[in-house]
């Protein structure tokens, strides 16, 4: 190429001639493309601007309001679509972009895919397991909040932390949340927190976002560090639709940021409430004792013995003579038994006596020492004898008979 | 570590509770409930005042020069 033939040119005139050489290439006219969404943008003129990426490259797109009419799904960042239309260049920015005419979601994009992969993954490991979820304390004494020092999510934290429960410390664990470095500077911060045991409720989480933003909280590195801190930790990533691999680790899911300050703590209201409610169930039991004590007293003042001291008195001297009396009785019964024995033993005596023998006639031999004589024998060898009669005695000489 | 207005907090309504259950038990002399009812009510009113006029404490965690981590007030004038 000669020096002459060089023509300068305008940047329209330039953007123009591709425009031309873009237009002319049939096989650009008409392309289908597959990519996931991200920098979704609905415009108020009804203009859909976005961009498809797959894991290398980035295609600007359009789609005009007069061929989204068809639209039969809302896009948004993360969907994976079929994109129909023709390419060509925008000469204001001299950039190429997919003019769609069609656009046809196509199931799950590449992240959406990654992320329900380790969903999957982590689940079987029990990551998730419901019962290793940790109580959240009920008063907690210091909050470790891991996010950016700079978003909107941590000055939204500390308003509704203060205006709740501002008797709780909140340690901030700056870090950024996005970008290359964020799933790694977020696991070092759970795991210092645990180390230093630095509090006794972690908050993890960001503000809203595209997929792409809030994906470090969809990193196993996160979820693992979430699951093995000691310290209960709340999820609090992006808006309410958002789910993230870190909800699911997490001790409690929380919808926003704001709503994991709501769930950290107690509301004022409520504690004030529940003191005057203490107070009262005091009182109450105070005056229940003091009633019951009351009825007690009560009680032992009309009790007999303080009404009518003298009537113990006399109750025991009543009972003292009845006891007499009865000692007496028995006394005199004894008395009169023995006096019947003795009769009886008297009787039987008078009736063995040998006197009575004597009565009837009998006499009895004795010798001069006065042993009874029983037989001849013994009566021949003795001098002398005695015979005793019933009216006296006689001695007599044995002669042989 | 000091203790924080948290820990007091906890400690008193705790002490509280526990007063509760023990007046309500029914057991304890009049006198002792006496003291008690005090007790509770001196910790109501602790308590009441922690509530009443604490302020969010808030520090962040930054490397110090020399690499160590260290506790330095967190001033964001928009959160109160």
């Amino acid at each position: 190429m000669s020096r002459q033939e060089v023509s300068i040119l305008s940047v329209t005139q330039l953007n123009t001639l591709i425009k031309a050489a873009f237009d002319h290439v049939p096989a650009l006219q008409n392309v289908c493309v597959r990519g996931e969404i991200s920098n979704y943008k609905l415009y108020p003129s009804g203009h859909h601007y976005f961009t498809l990426k797959d894991a290398e490259g980035s295609l600007k797109c359009v789609l005009f309001k007069s061929n989204a009419a068809g639209l039969r799904f809302r896009p948004q960042n993360g969907t994976s679509v079929l994109a129909v239309g023709r390419v060509s260049v925008y000469p204001r920015d001299g950039a190429y972009q997919l003019y769609c005419t069609r656009l046809i979601p196509d199931g799950t994009g590449e992240l959406q895919l990654a992320f329900e992969q380790l969903k999957q993954r982590l689940y079987e490991e029990g990551i998730f397991e419901l019962s290793h979820k940790k109580q959240l304390p009920a008063l907690p004494q210091r909050i470790g909040i891991v996010t950016s020092p700079a978003g909107a999510a941590i000055h939204d934290m500390l308003r509704i932390l203060g205006s709740r429960y501002p008797l709780a410390k909140v340690i901030l664990l700056p870090v950024r949340v996005q970008g290359e470095s964020a799933a790694g500077e977020i696991a070092g911060a759970i795991a210092y927190a645990n180390r230093k045991s630095l509090c006794d409720l972690l908050i993890v989480g960001r503000g809203g976002g595209s997929i792409e933003d809030l994906w470090a909280f969809n990193e196993e590195i996160v979820a693992r560090a979430i699951y093995t801190s000691e310290i209960p930790v709340i999820s609090a990533v992006g808006h309410e639709p958002d789910v993230s691999i870190s909800d699911f680790a997490a001790d409690l899911r929380a919808a926003t940021p704001s709503n994991a300050a709501e769930l950290a703590v107690p509301d004022r209201a409520e504690l004030y409430a529940r003191l005057e409610t203490l107070q009262k169930s005091m009182s109450a039991a105070l005056r229940r004792l003091s009633q019951l004590s009351r009825s007690r007293l009560e009680a032992i003042a009309s009790a007999p013995a303080l009404r009518d001291p003298a009537m113990l008195i006399r109750n025991r001297r009543l009972a003292l003579d009845q006891l007499t009396e009865d000692l007496i009785r028995a006394e005199r019964e004894k008395l009169t038994e023995a006096r019947t024995e003795l009769a009886r033993l008297a009787a039987a005596l008078d009736a063995m006596s040998p006197l009575k023998v004597l009565e009837r006639g009998y006499a009895c031999v004795r010798d001069e020492e006065g042993r009874v004589i029983q037989t001849a024998a013994a009566a021949r060898q003795e001098a002398a004898l005695e015979l005793r009669f019933r009216d006296g005695s006689l001695r007599v000489r044995p002669e042989e008979t | 570590m000091a203790r924080t207005k948290s820990q007091s907090f906890e400690a008193n309504i705790s002490r509280l509770e526990e007063i509760v259950r023990r007046l309500d038990d029914g057991s304890v002399p009049l006198e002792d409930a006496i003291k008690l009812f005090q007790e509770g009510t001196e910790l109501t009113a602790r308590c009441n005042k922690l509530l009443d006029q604490a302020e969010l404490e808030v520090v962040k965690l930054t490397k110090g020069p020399d690499g160590t981590i260290e506790e330095v007030p967190f001033a964001n004038a928009e959160f109160e």
